[in-house]
């Protein structure tokens, strides 16, 4: 079956298990006790525990999206936003939180993936090569991008637009058990995605990959489709979470190397943690909430630079 | 070789147009404001005389200690600043407001079937407003600083800013437009009404043995995401002069938190406030909702939802005062017996607004008191 | 028809480039040992060889080989038969040697579990046939042309098959280097019995280790046939608009040039 080399996969779990641990005793509301009372036990239950596993499977989906893409795209700098999903998103979300404020999950994740769409259509009348879905994406992310412009001109700066600017910095607030419902396309991403590493593999060889077996094109269909669920999903439940998407498939290459069998499945563990690690800080540091986006930029973004540092764009040290 | 060539220029260039560019635009600064230390009568007649009519001016000082003259009588009003022309339908000047931004034109639209037309008008140009000429603008105190109002007064239209972050700043406020506007005797008439009210209040929390802890919320958009209002908001102030302690004084601003933030705060009582979601719903997602039932007060079901007659009564608007005699029945009844909200509130629409209480759409727990424990 | 299913078959081949044809219709067969197509530069020996091997895809015309059909083929059935060493490498991640040759084990891996035990000992057992078992932890942007070359060589040989296609394999490489590679071609093409089509830019390669040769010329099969036949002056004149010369020493054959048209 699967041979496994290297011990180092075998230690993010383990740093994982960890920090979920730790996640579900830190809080503003901190107690450490094995006896929790009624509220203790409401706050570990229905408070911390559904927001940790939420922000897991978000991290874990964003960077299998992240390694998806750099693998399908041939581009170690590509994110899960690299087709516009992330910018459809976002517009979805102001348009709902413009007009209909209990529907802002569903509309954000609506337009994420219609923005794919778009792009992959255009795309498709571009020349169909991976550099004309790249370029369609730029133009759909900038299309969306604009259109919430005008969104954020619309709303009233009283109310409304505050709350679509305080959506876009991205936070997991007030996530509970009804939430997850989110996490079905997150778990089809994951999942999927984890099952197509050794595919991963062979497309990183472009079109000969062909000439090997791969029917590259149902495969890069199929995985700008899991990837795009995972972070529309991930998106439309928290907002634009940047960075973890790009990040996490170094770190984890920088950890077990290239062979995306044990890479993909060490990006999801990476991506949980990093984006555990992250909402930790956001919730419990200061007595109102955090945007999760700062505190993505200021821990994400150093750590990228450092891996560029040493190992290079092209992971040659 | 060729490519510094192409570079150097084009740098130059560039260095060029952007500071004359930002020449032009800072170039439209004309510091016209004049500060003079006044100590004496703030609102002078002052007539001129020109070739075929004598123009009247009225002096008035705004909340910056600005000097500002104001051509009478006043037709046009425009406000820059969406919290300001409510006061001037409190002060029976519908009328004169013309246009510009407005929050929150539900109740208005008893007095004036166009304020929603008025309150379209959101966002003119500094032309068109030149254009429209009105005898004032009206803009809030931190925009003070944008170019539009800067235009304005370059172009010699006078702008009278406001503050209204505390209830002694809707004083300043209605004082001001009231004397700007002539109508002295309604706006004194409102500041008695306010500062009968404040004294009211005052007075028998002297009495009071304990604060309850107090923690006001609204509905932000996003799944369950509640926020507050920090210690420098005009809702967390009212908390504090109704007698309660605003939990969350110690934030500035608005800010989101989380459930275990509540936990940890403890308050005795919840109040919630409806924005683009009405606070009867926000009420009802917090009592369906498992991880609220942590925080003893939504678990007793200490949760009273604002009163909202298309303004919030807590709100920064000129029905603060109600918000102020419901909070302090709502949190201390037994000092505050004789106190029926109820009726003050069908009083001030009467006075003030000429709307009998039935015709006005009051939602929200009016009458609640926070049972003594 | 008789049984002439044997080997490599191609009838009018078609191949185009956007609306320019490059290749007008090509036929021939190669039943066995290695064969070489030889043309000047934009005769159409990549294409050829690509449509062959399943990189694109002609505009009309057959290719069978043991009677399975290459052209209309599902992906993974024809990459078991054809393996493919293509001109250039486009290895954009720092893959380790032994993880790009074990990607040849492709179509034999069951895609949703990967690669097992088996794959990886005819991984190893390419390395070490054509001696860069040392090279196997080394990263692949790393190694020299020639290096690279084998390993993609290798990744061909643990592909298996029957038909293997190289496109130029002696472009990039030094003199020792190509002289290498066109030993191991021929070597595999001799041990493992199988028949191998590669295209060359020297006749003198294909006459050293070559049997049968293809010439190509503007899209067209002009000459086909044993190597001692078709690589004659004459032929080789005609195909590179050249002069030259046929020249034995120690028994091989050279073709020396000797004056060009431009």
């Amino acid at each position: 079956m699967l041979r496994v080399k290297g011990r180092a996969l075998g230690v993010f779990p383990v740093v994982y298990a960890s920090l979920f641990f730790i996640s579900l005793l830190v809080g503003r509301y901190f107690f450490v006790t094995l006896h929790p009372t009624q509220i203790e036990r409401i706050i570990l239950l229905e408070v911390r525990l559904p927001r940790i596993v939420a922000v897991s499977l978000a991290g874990a989906a964003l960077g299998l999206a992240g390694i998806a893409f750099q693998n399908v795209f041939r581009n170690p700098l590509a994110g899960p936003g690299i087709l516009g999903v992330t910018s459809g998103s976002a517009f979805g979300a102001a348009f709902a939180i413009l007009v209909a404020p209990f529907m802002v999950t569903p509309m954000a994740f609506a337009f994420g993936l219609l923005a794919v769409f778009v792009a992959y259509k255009l795309g498709e009348k571009v020349g169909g090569t991976t550099l004309s879905l790249v370029l369609s994406g730029i133009i759909v992310s900038a299309i969306f991008s604009a259109l919430l412009g005008m969104i954020k001109y619309l709303a009233d700066p009283y109310n409304k637009l505050p709350a679509i600017v305080y959506w876009l910095l991205g936070s997991f607030a007030g996530v509970g058990w009804s939430q997850l419902t989110t996490a079905g396309p997150m778990i089809v991403g994951i999942v999927g995605i984890f099952l197509l590493r050794w595919v991963l593999n062979v497309m990183s060889m472009g079109d000969e990959a062909r000439a090997l077996g791969i029917n590259v094109d149902l495969y890069r269909k199929v995985l700008i489709v899991l990837g795009t669920l995972g972070t529309a999903a991930a998106t439309s439940l928290a907002g634009m979470i940047a960075w973890i998407g790009l990040v996490s498939p170094h770190i984890a290459r920088l950890l077990v190397g290239y062979d995306n069998m044990k890479a993909v499945p060490t990006t999801a563990f990476v991506g949980a943690s990093l984006l555990l690690l992250c909402d930790d800080i956001a919730r419990a540091l200061t007595p109102a909430e955090l945007p999760l986006s700062v505190v993505t930029d200021l821990v994400a973004a150093p750590v990228l630079f450092v891996i560029l540092m040493r190992r290079g764009v092209y992971g040659t040290a | 070789m060729k490519r510094s060539k192409i570079e150097v220029p084009f740098v130059v260039l560039v260095i060029i147009l952007g500071t004359l560019g930002a020449g032009c635009i800072s170039g439209h600064t004309a510091s016209s404001s004049t500060t003079q230390s006044v100590s004496h009568p703030t609102s002078t007649v002052v007539s001129s005389r020109t070739a075929s009519s004598t123009i009247q001016f009225v002096v008035v000082k705004d909340c910056m200690n600005r000097t500002v003259r104001i051509r009478e009588p006043v037709k046009r009003v425009i406000s820059l600043y969406g919290l300001a022309p409510q006061f001037l339908y409190l002060l029976g000047a519908g009328k004169q407001f013309y246009g510009g931004w407005m929050w929150g034109t539900k109740f208005y639209r008893l007095i004036d079937p166009n304020v929603t037309k008025k309150a379209g008008m959101r966002d003119m140009s500094v032309e068109e407003i030149e254009k429209i000429n009105p005898n004032f603008v009206i803009a809030a105190y931190w925009q003070a600083d944008e170019s539009k109002v800067k235009q304005l007064e370059s172009l010699g239209i006078p702008v009278i800013m406001v503050k209204i972050e505390s209830p002694s700043d809707v004083y300043q406020t209605v004082e001001t437009l009231g004397k700007a506007l002539r109508r002295d005797k309604v706006a004194s008439k409102v500041i008695a009404y306010y500062k009968n009210a404040s004294n009211y209040i005052e007075k028998r929390l002297r009495r009071v043995k304990s604060r309850p802890k107090v923690l006001v919320l609204y509905y932000s958009g996003r799944a369950k995401a509640f926020r507050t209002f920090g210690g420098d908001m005009f809702q967390s102030r009212l908390i504090e002069m109704a007698g309660g302690i605003s939990v969350s004084a110690n934030l500035t601003g608005k800010k989101t938190i989380d459930v275990e933030q509540v936990v940890k705060w403890n308050p005795d009582v919840i109040i919630l406030i409806g924005y683009s979601v009405s606070g009867e719903q926000a009420r009802r997602m917090i009592l369906n909702d498992p991880a609220w039932r942590a925080v003893p007060a939504v678990k007793e079901g200490r949760l009273y939802v604002v009163p909202n007659d298309g303004d919030n009564w807590i709100d920064p608007s000129p029905k603060w005062v109600l918000g102020l005699y419901w909070l302090a029945k709502l949190l201390h009844p037994s000092l505050f017996k004789g106190l029926n909200v109820e009726l003050k509130a069908a009083q001030f629409y009467e006075d003030f607004f000429n709307l009998s209480l039935s015709k006005v759409g009051l939602t929200g727990d009016v009458n609640a008191t926070l049972a003594q424990r | 028809m008789g049984r002439r299913d044997n080997g490599l078959i191609v009838k009018g081949l078609r191949a185009s480039y956007g609306n320019v044809e490059v290749l007008h219709g090509v036929s021939f067969s190669l039943s066995s040992g290695v064969g070489c197509l030889l043309g000047p530069n934009g005769a159409g020996k990549s294409t050829l060889l690509k449509c062959l091997a399943g990189v694109i895809k002609p505009s009309a015309g057959d290719a069978s080989f043991y009677g399975f059909d290459l052209i209309n083929s599902e992906l993974k059935e024809r990459a078991r038969l054809v393996a493919y060493v293509p001109q250039e490498f486009s290895a954009r991640f720092p893959y380790k040697v032994f993880d790009v040759v074990l990607m040849g084990r492709n179509p034999h891996v069951n895609v949703l579990i990967g690669p097992d035990g088996k794959d990886e000992e005819a991984t190893w057992k390419a390395l070490e046939l054509l001696g860069i078992a040392d090279l196997a932890d080394r990263p692949f942007t790393k190694l020299s042309g020639g290096q690279r070359r084998l390993v993609m060589v290798a990744r061909a040989i643990a592909q298996g098959g029957k038909l293997m296609i190289l496109d130029e394999p002696t472009s990039f490489l030094d003199f020792k280097n190509q002289f290498l590679v066109l030993s191991v071609v021929r070597k595999i093409a001799e041990r493992f019995k199988k028949i191998i089509l590669l295209s060359l830019h020297d006749p003198n390669q294909a006459m050293r280790f070559c049997d049968v040769a293809f010439l190509l010329k503007g899209g067209k099969l002009i000459e086909s046939g044993s190597v001692d036949e078709v690589l004659t002056v004459g032929t080789l004149d005609h195909l590179y608009d050249m002069r030259s010369r046929l020249v034995t020493a120690d028994g091989i054959k050279f073709i020396i040039p000797l004056a060009a048209a431009l």
